[in-house]
């Protein structure tokens, strides 16, 4: 056995099961010899030059060491295959909108239970962000359980769930849908939503202190008082001169 | 044909044999067989494999319990030979009755197909 042909079986047997790596090379080997030798065929005195550039055909026609390699152990070549599939979409689609409002809402109520004279708008940046940071997580959290459930490491815990999320389909469970009507109507919605958000901007009052003139900045971090949210509330105006 | 069609005959063609590999093996180690020697085998019969897909196809047909392997150092070099187990024939013999019946409603619905 040449030194190419023991480099290519180590790196064919290096990333299977211990236990039958000695059996698979021992068989590639004895594998490899016999199809350099069907190639040179009666040739009774082949040249070594010969003899090398033949190895290197066979080796070259049995391939990339890692796919054989990953022909052999037969594992899955995905993460989340097809019969996981629909499971995992069907999760996403009702996990994740209902973690966002959670995750946005809680946000927002912390914001202003510490922080009672928070303005609106200085409460959107951290919700936004802390809601992208649980949406994210729970994105993770999801492929990685029903990747699991996919390779069976989870305990059957999604299989479980495969079945609550379907039984076998029948014609009762047609339900009729007017699609077209409802994605206009949708569209239409959406658009208001966003032209009204849109519009809305300018007007979201954010850090007060920036509307304040200059030379009053360094009152900005005198510490707040309850005394100028209650004038806030009751509209008297502040020593301070905040609204 | 054009480029589109060569490229998804590839594919179909691929499709149709890939299951047919695993039943000429079976049938082929009726006797007794190494890796390369079914190879020539199969190509012999018409039936051309890549040699990287035949011989862990080998191992998972052993694993499965249609083929039972043995080394046999007795050579002047030690082989793993491949030999068709009682369950392996009863699925053969399944196989190639379902291949049987596949040809001749192919046959038919050629011919019927035919104008």
């Amino acid at each position: 056995m040449s030194a190419l042909t023991r480099t290519y079986v180590d790196n064919v047997v290096s990333h299977l099961p211990e236990d039958s790596r000695a059996d698979i090379a021992a068989e590639i080997t004895a594998t490899i010899t016999d199809m350099v030798d069907g190639r040179l065929g009666e040739d009774p005195e082949p040249t070594p030059d010969r003899t090398a550039t033949v190895e290197r055909e066979v080796l070259e026609e049995l391939g990339d060491p890692a796919v054989l390699s990953r022909e052999y152990s037969n594992s899955p070549q995905h993460f989340i295959g097809p019969n996981s599939y629909p499971l995992f979409i069907w999760t996403l689609r009702w996990i994740l909108p209902i973690v966002g409002l959670i995750s946005l809402l809680t946000s927002i109520i912390v914001t202003f239970a510490t922080e009672p004279d928070t303005q609106p708008g200085e409460a959107i940046g951290p919700a936004v962000g802390s809601t992208v940071t649980a949406l994210l997580t729970t994105f993770a959290v999801i492929t990685i359980i029903i990747g699991l459930g996919d390779r069976k490491l989870d305990g059957g815990a999604t299989e479980s769930l495969r079945k609550r999320q379907s039984a076998p389909w029948t014609v009762d469970d047609l339900v009729p849908r007017d699609v077209r009507g409802r994605q206009i109507r949708a569209e239409a919605t959406l658009g208001l939503v966003f032209i009204v958000a849109l519009a809305a901007v300018p007007f979201i009052p954010t850090d007060p202190a920036l509307r304040r003139p200059p030379q009053r900045r360094r009152h900005v971090h005198q510490p707040r008082s309850r005394h100028r949210l209650a004038a806030r509330l009751l509209g008297i105006p502040h020593p301070h001169g905040g609204n | 044909m054009d480029e589109d069609a060569e490229r998804a005959l590839a594919t179909h063609e691929q499709e149709l044999r890939r299951g047919t590999v695993v039943f000429a093996s079976l049938v082929a180690c009726r006797r007794p067989q190494y890796g390369y020697s079914l190879l020539t085998t199969l190509t012999e019969a018409g039936i051309p494999t890549e040699a990287n897909t035949l011989y862990p196809l080998l191992r998972r047909l052993e694993k499965q319990g249609l083929l039972s392997a043995e080394w046999n150092t007795e050579q002047a070099r030690p082989r793993k030979y491949y030999t068709v187990t009682d369950s392996g024939a009863e699925v053969a013999a399944a196989l190639h009755s379902q291949w049987l019946e596949l040809n001749s409603s192919i046959t038919k619905l050629w011919k019927d197909g035919t104008p």
